[in-house]
């Protein structure tokens, strides 16, 4: 049968398919834009929320590993280590209490003077009969002198006696309480010193508990980077796929232009009842209407690639924001959980208050009660005592020079000199004795004027150094309730950042339609060209001008072929390293090949600097 | 106040994409989607560096940058042609021009911004 020598009349049925479907492909650009801008516009909220959350964690995570130094973490390491530097401190001035034991043997060395005086008071005793023996051994006139003499020394030692008894006792009750002082001194101090210490120790395992308990969370925050790197990461993958719109739309209008082109060579010769499409048009029409349905097809797949690479990637990110939700929680509790306990530590700077209030304390009160209690019963025996002694001194001084007197007088003087001169010797003895209580007195004054002085500073410093200390462990309670603040507020909005970016990927995805609207237009155009290839199927595809067919062909391929350009959108979104697509696909062209210098290596090779 | 970068490109998602790039990265970024808009704009603000599609309705990229070279203030105003042409003769129509470089799209926010950061720091 002979080919046909003019198109069938249906093909202007065919033609009005074909226009409708290049205006719906035409159409497909504008309705494509439209959602790709609200996709867009949806994606930059994304990444904003993105960039805060970075910022967020980059500020939790040095706040949690403490790398920030104005950070209580660190500060209270110092502190807790300036709290026990400071009680060892108060301690080792608390060792003042030592210096009592010292006023101890000070009045040891005063009770040792007992045993003169009272030696002194049995010569004086045995003076005094020595005297009367020898009184009876005189005549009358004589008798009265010696007994005189020794009734004076009776009356000058005869209370000294049990004085010396009840004032040293005195002394001796003195010595007992001031060691009792001691010894009462020596508790606090070890009680102290071992309060210090348990509440060091106490502070240093809260404190590596503290580090070992935010170990994982400083792990999640390094995580959560990572994956905040990765959502930025997708965030910009979408953008580079929002890029295939405008790909696309230059496309579908080559493709507009393509048909536009054809329905002119169709138009005429179908409007025209006398005229007609030649064979050889009739070929070439039935080879583009194959060609361009081979081909719409594949572009129709490539950009409904594109859409499921937008909503892979979509998805992705919303993953990752539910990776992101579950370590920011954690990482929350953690430091929360951490940071309370740390708190708790933080209470035991006040512990190291007492302790050092009680040491201070205590001092004041045990040089009080040496002072009050020890030292003005201590002065007050030795005021009697030495007044007594110095009476006895001056007793016996003037029986020894009455005794002298007399001994030039009477017969029996030399027995009276001889008891003169004990009489005196005695009585230097005791001016010794009496010098010596008063200078042991003095030294013990001395000594607890001393401590008096010491302890004054220990107590002001220690008052200053209270309020310093009181003042920083505030505001390391203050830095460690902030911190703990920060965590959980900071990731708290981390929370919500993630919830809304979730729930934001979450509506993009719902709301894409475009493959939709690719597949209803394309479709119309791929009825229309199957249409036409039946229609001009009789003209079979012999005899085709070749120049012709090639320019059809080559223009069309310019418009289906999105090979290089998926090639390029796969490379950048993961990174494979690729070629740039060329236009033209039977000229492939490499970066350099016209001469012109080659991009930065760092830039991509899409990328060329003249 | 970040520098000023001036996008032209006919396909609002184009300019969509390169404003969120340059925008989150502190350049103010000004839009035209079309090369008379473009040098009205060049004519009325101060901007540092333009971003120009090639295909363009009216006036094409190349014939854009060499109204923009004869500008008195946008001589050596870095212009960046984005585009996804890559074959040699319209790069080498570029660069006579006046192009300064030549990104072929789809391109990557890092990459824009890298390129961007070259020519334009912030």
């Amino acid at each position: 049968m002979d080919a046909p020598s003019t198109l069938p009349n249906d093909l202007r049925a065919v033609a009005g398919s074909l226009r409708a479907g290049r205006d719906a492909i035409l159409n497909l650009g504008r309705q494509t834009e439209a959602e790709f801008v609200s996709l867009g516009t949806a994606l930059g909220q994304i990444m904003k929320l993105i960039g805060e959350m970075v910022e967020t964690c980059d500020r939790q995570r040095r706040l949690v590993t403490g790398q920030d130094e104005s950070q209580a973490l660190v500060f209270s390491y110092q502190l807790f280590k300036k709290f026990a530097d400071l009680a060892n401190a108060g301690l080792e001035r608390g060792e003042i209490w030592r210096d009592l034991g010292r006023v101890g043997e000070e009045l040891s060395r005063l009770s040792d003077q007992e045993e003169g005086l009272s030696s002194v008071v049995s010569s004086c005793r045995m003076l005094k009969v020595a005297f009367r023996e020898e009184a009876a051994t005189l005549p009358e006139a004589e008798k009265v002198v010696f007994i005189d003499l020794a009734a004076r020394m009776e009356s000058v030692y005869e209370n000294l006696g049990n004085l010396v008894r009840v004032q040293f006792a005195n002394l001796a009750e003195a010595g007992t309480s001031l060691r009792e002082v001691n010894r009462h001194m020596a508790m606090v101090q070890e009680a102290s010193r071992a309060g210090v210490g348990a509440a060091r120790v106490q502070i240093e395992a809260n404190l590596k508990s503290l580090d070992k308990a935010l170990e994982p969370a400083i792990s999640l925050c390094g995580q959560i980077s990572d994956e905040l790197g990765r959502a930025h990461a997708q965030a910009s993958n979408v953008i580079v796929s929002l890029q295939y719109q405008d790909i696309v739309r230059q496309k579908v209008e080559h493709v507009g232009a393509s048909i536009d082109g054809v329905l002119a060579s169709i138009d005429p010769p179908v409007s025209d009842a006398a005229g007609g499409i030649s064979v050889d048009n009739g070929s070439a029409l039935h080879q583009w209407a194959r060609v361009q349905s081979e081909q719409l097809r594949v572009a129709r797949g490539e950009i409904e690639h594109a859409g499921g690479e937008i909503v892979g990637t979509l998805w992705s990110l919303s993953e990752i924001c539910n990776r992101l939700l579950t370590m920011g929680k954690e990482v929350q509790r953690i430091g929360t959980d951490g940071l309370m306990d740390s708190r708790a530590a933080a209470s035991f700077e006040f512990r190291f208050q007492e302790l050092h209030r009680d040491v201070a304390v205590g001092m004041n009160s045990a040089v009080e009660e040496v002072r009050t209690d020890v030292l003005s019963k201590i002065g007050g025996i030795v005021d009697e005592l030495s007044a007594e002694v110095v009476r006895l001194v001056e007793g016996l001084r003037v029986v020894a020079i009455n005794g002298r007197i007399q001994s030039a007088r009477i017969a029996g003087g030399g027995v009276l000199t001889q008891l003169a001169a004990m009489t005196t010797s005695q009585s230097q003895e005791a001016r010794r004795i009496s010098e010596g209580l008063l200078d042991g007195v003095r030294i013990v004054i001395g000594k607890v004027e001393e401590l008096q002085a010491i302890l004054d500073d220990f107590v002001t410093m220690s008052a200053n150094e209270e309020t310093a200390l009181s003042e920083e462990a505030k505001a390391a309670g203050r830095y460690l309730e902030e911190m703990r603040m920060e965590v959980e507020n900071g990731f708290g909005g981390l929370e919500q950042s993630l919830s809304r970016v979730r729930t934001r990927t979450a509506e993009l995805v719902g709301t894409l339609k475009f493959p939709v609207y690719v597949a209803s237009s394309f479709e119309m155009v791929e009825e229309a060209l199957e249409a036409m290839v039946q229609a001009t199927a009789a003209f079979g595809t012999t005899e085709v001008d070749p120049v012709e067919m090639g320019a059809l062909l080559g223009d069309l391929r310019k418009s289906y072929t999105m090979e290089g350009e998926r090639a390029l959108h796969d490379e950048l979104v993961t990174g494979t390293e690729r070629m740039p697509p060329p236009i033209d696909a039977e000229l492939p062209v490499s970066v350099g090949q016209d001469g012109a210098r080659g991009p930065e290596e760092d830039l991509g090779d899409n990328v060329e600097f003249f | 106040m970040g520098k000023t970068i001036l996008t032209v490109d006919d396909s609002l998602s184009i300019r969509q994409a390169v404003t969120l790039t340059l925008a989150a990265a502190g350049y103010s970024v000004l839009e035209a989607n079309a090369g008379c808009a473009a040098l009205d704009l060049c004519r009325a603000n101060s901007i540092h560096a333009i971003l120009t599609d090639l295909n363009m309705p009216e006036m094409d990229g190349v014939e854009l940058i060499g109204r923009l070279r004869a500008l008195p203030n946008h001589t050596f105003t870095p212009i960046i042609m984005l585009t996804t042409e890559s074959n040699p003769e319209h790069k080498a129509r570029g660069k006579a021009a006046g192009a300064t470089g030549w990104i072929v799209k789809p391109f990557k926010p890092d990459q824009l911004l890298a390129v961007v950061k070259r020519v334009c720091p912030p």
